[in-house]
């Protein structure tokens, strides 16, 4: 219902506001006969004007709303609404122009018409034939009196007795209807009447009548029957005589049918003549009324149309406004209803056939960009997961795509400089600039290249084996070049590291066979010759097979060393305490020649690792050696020693730190510190480290070397955490992001 | 003619000078119970107002209405209305006999008055008429008569009637008259 009212309201519901026009004409034209004197419509004259009154109210109430809705939109610059607007005001003024014309005609020609309604000579006429009508009525009545005079005198004579026969003669004789004598106080004393059967007692003539008559005055009077016509009556005194009291006669004559009727006729033209003069100025003001009633109907109905075709004609255009708005804005899906087949219902045909196409256009757009993302998507997953770094750069050298990888080997985080020329990268990290150098030769030519570059990293030396390719300059690539290179490090290290242990076993072998024999025979000469030698020569014998025997020792020592070095390595893992262990250890060097100061940093929480006892103590006893004869060369004074527990990407590990405040390692050594013969000691093996490092890898655990910026060096060892259901394999892993940090 | 514009000019300064102002009143009403039946005796005073005598004059008939009431007295509340009747006259001007024309329009009765004065001193007087049966009451209740006395604006010509609506001169009616049954 309150859907009905507001569609109303709009003006939307044609059907209801062309019923409430309908309706309104109907009381207009029922008014309009009500007001020319219809008796039947007459009845219902108030109400028709309030019905009527009340339905233009709401007419003019809806259209007011549409009105004020109207501007309201224009204000707001709703799409349609100037068109709307100007096409009411046009249909209005239409039809506004032509209604009031006609109602100006009619208002001036209503003055004029019931004006001439009304003429002097048919008001004389009329009144003349009033006239003639009661002169004719005053000859009867005249007639009728004498009449009534005669039979007075007749039925003064008679006898009381008698005298109810004598006025039935009477009666006969006359013209009269009824004779009635009454005696002066009222009462009824003979009556005759032509119709007998009339029950009722005739009427005794009014009082007024009576003093008339009794003042000597005849009474003749045209009076009105019961229900309808008029008789005359007349009332005369019949004089007393012999022993009779004066007594009334009433006698009550028809009018003849004729007179009767014509004097009706005269009497009702009269009345209603009479009646229209007087209603003169009432009937124009409610013809008036009525005819301004009509011409607000009919300029309400032609502004109610006026909106209702303007919305009806601009609707489709409004609606393909709204649609190519949201076509602009990128919306497709969006159907207009055809509502008519003219020239606009085509259009909108068109615009809906246009909106499909552009939506099909779209969709398959976003389909194929779909499937291309899906593939960029697989190759960047295909890229990420590979472990050599990729990288492509143009033709200008401006870095293009690169993988995870590239970024991690280079250590530089390459996403950054997407874009972005390769020697401006050199500048903002110059540990590339020697890469860049060597490999810009390379992209000036095509066809495809190899090369193994070595290359100083911030972490040291490292090996790069490179492969580019140039890239044809085909649809969606630009030309440039592809790199793809691999950090063969490890590889490299791991070979050299086989072949140092193939050299070691060799050695032991091969030297340490002729060592004994070399060492027992010098020992020998020194016994068999030394008694029999004199001092002099004796000294010289003794130096010389002394320091036989003792480079024999340095050579077995040398080689035991090495070989076990490169010995396979033979683990005894059990649970260890490493903060005990470090205590344990140390507690031997507390003696140890003064000028070195040991200083112990362990963390409170326990470490337990899984190790070999034996060769963890040989690893911290060749660090502690290395360090002590680092100091002392070094000057310096003190030797920290410290552990921790860190937690590196997903795993626990225990941290060994051992750092004093010696010379530290030359930079160009420090990459290759760990392996073997590497020394800066004059009288080193140049195995220490590189056993540390190999005991460390035992382990699964992970070795750096740095220089700190306060000078010594610092030498931090991870090992991973013993657990208990690990405990039983042999060498627990390092976490792949420890190795890969390296 | 010239006797009824007489008459209009008499009333007419008669209504200037304010001797006379235009409007109805009961003067007096009351109820006896005869026979069972309450007959209503009532006096009522009629003064037209000038446009309704011109329009008398002119043809129109007035029709008057005497709105008869009984009431119901009724504790706390407002009086309940047990009874009513309406009692309506049409008076008008028989141009060719002169005379005034009262029309009881319940009875169809019909009597002519050669003044006007009579013809309202007729209508203005109401004696023994039967206005309710007793048996219709409640015995031990309090009831009411109520008269109240107006001229029937719907009964006029439809062009006098929006006028009319509009117009003092053409709403004539008196104050209800109450007394006990």
């Amino acid at each position: 219902m309150a859907a009905l009212i507001h569609r109303f309201a709009r003006g939307q519901s044609l059907l209801l506001t062309m019923l409430l026009l309908g309706l309104l004409l109907v009381i207009l034209v029922l008014m309009g006969r009500a007001t020319t004197n219809s008796t039947k419509f007459s009845q219902m004259y108030s109400w028709l004007l309030l019905v009527c009154t009340i339905g233009l109210g709401a007419l003019a109430i809806l259209i007011l709303y549409n009105l004020v809705e109207l501007v309201r939109r224009y204000r707001r610059q709703v799409p349609g609404t100037r068109l709307t607007l100007r096409l009411s005001g046009i249909f209005a003024v239409l039809a506004i122009v032509p209604v009031a014309l006609v109602y100006g005609f009619s208002l001036h020609f209503l003055q004029r018409g019931i004006d001439s309604w009304f003429d002097v000579q048919v008001d004389r006429g009329l009144e003349d034939a009033l006239e003639l009508s009661r002169t004719a009525l005053d000859l009867r009545m005249r007639e009728v009196l004498k009449q009534t005079l005669k039979i007075s005198d007749n039925i003064a004579e008679s006898d009381s007795d008698q005298i109810s026969r004598r006025l039935d003669d009477l009666l006969d004789l006359s013209d009269a209807s009824e004779l009635t004598l009454f005696g002066w106080g009222g009462q009824i004393i003979a009556t005759a009447a032509v119709d007998p059967s009339l029950v009722l007692p005739p009427p005794p003539p009014p009082d007024t009548v009576v003093l008339q008559v009794r003042q000597g005055h005849n009474y003749v009077g045209l009076e009105p029957i019961h229900d309808a016509g008029f008789h005359i009556r007349v009332v005369v005194e019949v004089p007393a005589s012999g022993g009779n009291e004066e007594r009334l006669l009433q006698a009550l004559f028809p009018v003849t049918d004729r007179l009767s009727l014509l004097a009706d006729a005269v009497q009702a033209a009269f009345d209603s003549y009479r009646e229209l003069i007087f209603l003169r100025a009432p009937l124009k003001a409610s013809f008036t009324l009525t005819l301004s009633l009509a011409l607000l109907l009919a300029v309400l109905a032609a502004f109610w149309a006026a909106f209702y075709t303007a919305r009806r004609m601009v609707q489709p255009l409004r609606e393909l406004a709204e649609g190519t708005e949201a076509v602009a804005a990128g919306q497709f899906g969006r159907q207009l209803t055809r509502a008519s087949s003219d020239e606009l219902g085509f259009l909108v045909e068109s615009f809906n056939q246009m909106t499909r196409n552009l939506a099909q256009a779209r969709d398959e757009a976003q389909r194929s960009q779909e499937q291309v993302e899906g593939q960029r998507a697989y190759l960047e997953t295909v890229l990420a997961r590979l472990s050599s770094g990729v990288v492509t750069i143009d033709q200008a050298g401006r870095l293009q795509t690169c993988n995870a990888a590239a970024s991690q080997i280079l250590g530089v985080d390459l996403q950054a400089f997407i874009g972005i020329e390769s020697r401006q990268i050199a500048v903002a990290h110059p540990v590339l600039e020697d890469l860049i150098e060597v490999i810009g030769p390379q992209l000036t030519l095509t066809g495809d290249w190899r090369q193994e570059i070595a290359w100083f990293s911030g972490n040291g030396r490292r090996i790069l084996m490179c492969r580019g390719s140039s890239l044809p300059d085909a649809v969606g690539l630009r030309g440039g070049h592809v790199i793809v290179f691999d950090d063969i490090t490890h590889l490299m290290q791991a070979e050299r590291n086989a072949a140092w242990a193939e050299v070691a076993r060799r050695l032991a072998h091969e030297i340490k066979n002729p060592l004994t024999p070399i060492q027992l025979a010098a020992e020998r000469i020194r016994h068999k010759y030394l008694k029999q030698l004199d001092e002099e020569q004796g000294k010289i014998l003794d130096r010389g097979t002394h320091t036989i025997i003792q480079q024999v020792q340095a050579m077995k020592d040398m080689v035991d060393a090495f070989n076990e070095y490169a010995r396979p390595p033979r683990l005894q893992l059990a649970p260890l305490e490493l903060n005990e262990f470090v205590t344990e250890v140390l507690y031997l060097y507390r003696d140890y020649p003064a000028g070195v100061e040991i200083k112990l940093d362990l963390t409170r929480e326990p470490l337990q690792i899984n190790a070999d006892k034996g060769r963890l103590r040989q690893l911290l006893h060749n660090l502690v050696k290395n360090a002590i004869e680092a100091i002392r060369d070094g000057h310096g004074s003190t030797l920290w020693i410290k552990t921790r527990r860190e937690h590196v990407t997903g795993a626990d590990c225990a941290e060994l730190i051992v750092r004093d405040d010696g010379p530290g390692f030359p930079s160009n050594i420090l990459a290759s510190a760990f392996e073997p013969y590497v020394t800066t000691k004059p009288k080193g093996t140049g195995l220490g480290l590189a056993i540390v490092k190999k005991i460390v890898e035992e382990h699964g655990g992970w070795i750096q070397l740095e220089a700190p910026v306060e000078g010594g060096a610092r030498i931090v060892i991870r090992l991973p955490f013993h657990h208990e259901d690990v405990a039983s394999s042999a060498a627990p892993a390092v976490p792949a992001v420890l190795a890969n940090t390296e | 003619m010239r006797v009824i514009c007489g008459l209009i000019l008499c009333w007419g300064l008669l209504g200037a000078v304010g001797a006379w102002a235009a409007g109805f009143d009961v003067v007096k009403a009351s109820t006896q119970l005869e026979k069972g039946v309450y007959r209503l005796n009532a006096q009522i005073e009629y003064r037209l107002s000038a446009p309704a005598l011109d329009a008398l004059q002119n043809g129109v008939p007035l029709t008057i209405e005497l709105e008869m009431e009984v009431l119901k007295h009724r504790p706390w509340l407002w009086d309940e209305k047990v009874y009513s009747l309406n009692q309506r006259y049409r008076l008008e001007y028989h141009t060719l006999s002169r005379q005034y024309l009262v029309n009881n329009l319940n009875s169809g009765e019909r009597r002519g008055f050669p003044t006007r004065s009579g013809a309202l001193q007729f209508m203005g007087e109401v004696s023994n008429f039967p206005l309710l049966d007793q048996g219709l009451l409640t015995p031990g209740e309090q009831y009411d008569g109520g008269l109240r006395v107006r001229l029937d604006i719907e009964a006029l010509p439809a062009p006098l009637r929006l006028m009319a609506y509009f117009s003092d001169d053409w709403r004539l009616v008196s104050e209800w008259y109450i007394w006990p049954l």
